[in-house]
């Protein structure tokens, strides 16, 4: 042992002085934020090789875009795209690594919030697009304005949800209840219209054996999006998306919110939830209701296929009903943004990428292929009894009214452990809402102090 | 190669443990603020704490399971010895990915292992194993033990194979019975063997990241959170690259000084 270290000290001293020296991440400065006007326009006379990474796993999605791809390749012959796909965790611990390499991809994917987003801009290492949304226009391609907020920051990157604008984004989210309609006629049920209503749907199904919400709490953040429509209902939306930006003096420890947590224990306490549903993963939990072996799912359109795709014109969406007579506040935002990197030789193809990704054709494609885009699709996509369409029409509805509301995982880089992690045992009954409330305030106010 | 493969890394994560960095803009020095941090924190104690648990039941149970088995079949002239040992030793073969996701399966509520108890009558017993506050950790635990006593029972047995006959031919002569014979001859043959069967499997339950990552992600709650998962999500999901090297640093330490202790207590050395 003592050999061990008088020999390996001074080894690792003098590696930490060879090779270890200098502060680490010093090499990336800053990006200088290009001026003059911009075109729509790039050289298409010169070969162009562009890299994408992007996160578009599910097999309907992952389709899209590669069909997306093919048809910019064929409009442009002189473009070559190679595309990088991985899922999403494995996306979300490499992809700010990728970016600041040597050999970043052109345009990736990144995600709202201080853990990635913010991170690529202070780094310097994605270019700001106000100039090309105003070329393509992108500030009015996906309704109301205040759409884009996620993806405004200020030029340093220090205040979110204002400011220059860095992404734009091919779908759009909005969580809201599937459900399966022969499970529900079976119960001598229908679909409810208050929030009163819903509670009595889900003690009916409970009180017949059938698992009310199924949902996936292995997996830690199924749970949630189950608590972020319930704050949704009980909380102001300003006060929702204060929170979420870590805007000043904005809290979680509040009434409404505590309200909400209060359902949610309740729910776990009464076996709202399928049987066991902590050890069950989202995947398994999906299958499941697939099956038909549930009355309600409580998630967003990517899971769509999941159920349409087996049970098709038997499964149905609603927003989830209001406390009041007042239309209610939904959990949504436009999906994970493309950015440029600051370092890509062609940035003005990166756009023209960009743009042919998120328009109008790709609205359309998406919808063909089941998911929710976030540029308005053709107004045939929002008629009919499709769990589709009515997705698409409770998009249109609260994006047009500004309500909804960010994911409250946003809120801080430690948010999702924080949160999911407190809901885990919310639902078991290992700590009261208000320790929830207080838990997760404190997670903030450390983050943003 | 040494040094550069595997020495300049341990170097820059400790050179990387000194600043508060988010791993892609310019760190500040912190001096030994991580190390503070890091012992006051109250996440790492508890994750530390998991760890003891899982040594539990990645070494301790495991060397004591191979122990046994090898107590009983290293004189046995059974055929199929070799079979038993093969299927035994097939899990430190499987990928963790795999392993991680087969036992998620089992473990499922409606999964075969609760089928199986309320086919034998045990309905009772169905539990949400991986789900439950209480369960998760041993549960784990259990994935961990199903790995290693594998590799402790082909460590052993090999080491067994190697004690001259003659002694259990004395140990029978002076009128000993297996037990006698186990910890008189086996046992005390089996030092190095035991010392290389408990260090590997320390080593492993203090650095067991794969199966958590893949079954419980450190959940429900932080019922599972280990320092290796605390060191991925500071270091690649939070931009808490400091810290995560600092906490990587304490385990490090920490492992070399149980292997010298174990090494030490276990290992006939003058």
């Amino acid at each position: 042992m003592m050999r061990l270290l008088r020999v390996g000290l001074p080894l690792l001293l003098l590696c930490a002085t060879v090779c270890g020296c200098g502060t680490p991440g010093s090499s990336g400065g800053a990006a200088t934020a290009p001026s003059g006007p911009v075109t729509t326009g790039f050289n298409t006379s010169q070969m162009i090789s562009l890299t994408i990474w992007d996160d578009e796993t599910s097999p309907g999605d992952s389709k899209a875009e590669d069909q997306l791809i093919h048809e910019f390749e064929q409009r442009y012959p002189n473009v070559t795209v190679h595309r990088v796909v991985k899922s999403f965790d494995d996306y979300m611990a490499t992809i700010k690594l990728a970016a600041s390499s040597s050999n970043p991809p052109d345009v990736f994917q990144g995600n709202e919030g201080y853990a990635v987003d913010q991170a690529l801009i202070k780094a310097g290492l994605i270019l700001p697009l106000d100039r090309q949304a105003a070329a393509y226009g992108w500030d009015t391609r996906f309704g109301n304005p205040v759409t884009l907020d996620p993806l405004r920051w200020s030029a340093d990157g220090s205040t979110w949800g204002s400011g220059t604008l860095w992404g734009v984004a091919q779908k759009a989210e909005v969580l809201g209840v599937f459900y399966d309609k022969d499970v529900m006629a079976r119960l001598g049920l229908r679909p409810p219209r208050t929030f009163a209503q819903f509670q009595q749907t889900l003690a009916a199904a409970k009180a017949a054996g059938v698992p009310p919400v199924m949902v996936g709490g292995l997996d830690r953040w199924p749970l949630g999006h189950v608590f972020m429509v319930l704050q949704a209902l009980f909380e102001r939306p300003a006060a929702i998306s204060a929170w979420a930006f870590g805007h000043r003096g904005a809290s979680f420890d509040t009434p409404g919110t505590r309200r909400a947590a209060e359902v949610f224990a309740q729910w776990g306490a009464r076996g709202y939830f399928e049987n066991g549903f902590n050890g069950v993963s989202q995947q398994t939990a999906a299958a499941r209701f697939a099956k038909g072996e549930g009355l309600y799912f409580i998630t967003g359109p990517w899971e769509n296929q999941t159920f349409a795709g087996p049970l098709g014109n038997r499964v149905g969406f609603f927003p989830m009903p209001g406390t009041g007579s007042a239309p209610s506040a939904a959990t949504g935002s436009l999906s994970l943004p493309y950015h440029i990197s600051s370092r890509t030789p062609y940035p003005a193809a990166a756009a023209a990428l960009i743009d042919y990704l998120t328009g109008q054709h790709a609205a359309d494609l998406l919808i063909a292929h089941g998911d929710l885009p976030a540029a308005d699709p053709g107004a045939a996509a929002l008629h009919g009894g499709s769990s589709l369409a009515a997705i698409a029409r409770t998009w249109k509805q609260k994006s047009r009214a500004g309500l909804l509301v960010p994911y409250l995982d946003w809120a801080t880089a430690s948010m999702g452990d924080t949160l999911f992690g407190g809901l885990q045992q919310l639902s078991q009954g290992a700590i009261t809402p208000a320790q929830f409330t207080a838990a997760v305030q404190k997670d903030w106010e450390s983050a943003h102090s | 190669m040494f040094a550069l493969f595997v020495i300049a890394p341990i170097a820059d994560g400790a050179w990387i443990s000194l600043f508060r960095w988010d791993g892609v803009t310019s760190g500040t020095w912190v001096g030994l603020g991580n190390y503070r941090a890091a012992i006051h924190d109250a996440a790492v104690r508890t994750a530390f704490q998991h760890s003891l648990v899982l040594i539990l039941f990645y070494a301790v149970l495991p060397v004591a399971v191979g122990l046994a088995l090898t107590g009983l079949l290293v004189h046995s002239r059974v055929r199929g010895v070799a079979a038993v040992r093969t299927v035994i030793f097939l899990p430190q073969v499987l990928a963790a990915v795999v392993v991680g996701v087969a036992w998620r399966w089992l473990y499922d509520p409606e999964g075969p292992i609760n089928q199986a108890l309320a086919a034998v009558g045990l309905g009772s017993l169905r539990h949400s194993w991986l789900g439950d506050l209480s369960t998760a950790l041993p549960a784990v635990g259990v994935i961990g033990s199903w790995i290693t006593t594998g590799l402790c029972l082909v460590l052993f047995m090999a080491g067994a194979q190697r004690i001259p006959p003659a002694r259990y031919e004395a140990a029978r002569v002076d009128g000993a019975g297996p037990v006698r014979e186990f910890f008189a001859v086996t046992l005390p043959g089996l030092r190095n063997e035991l010392a290389v069967a408990l260090s590997l499997t320390v080593i492993a339950a203090l650095r067991a990241f794969d199966i958590i990552y893949v079954t419980t992600k450190g959940g429900p709650g932080d019922a599972t959170t280990v320092p290796s998962l605390l060191i991925y999500t500071r270091a690649f999901v939070t931009g808490q690259v400091g810290s995560a090297a600092a906490i990587g640093a304490i385990m490090g330490l920490l492992i070399l000084a149980l292997v010298v202790i174990i090494t030490r207590l276990v290992e006939d050395r003058p």
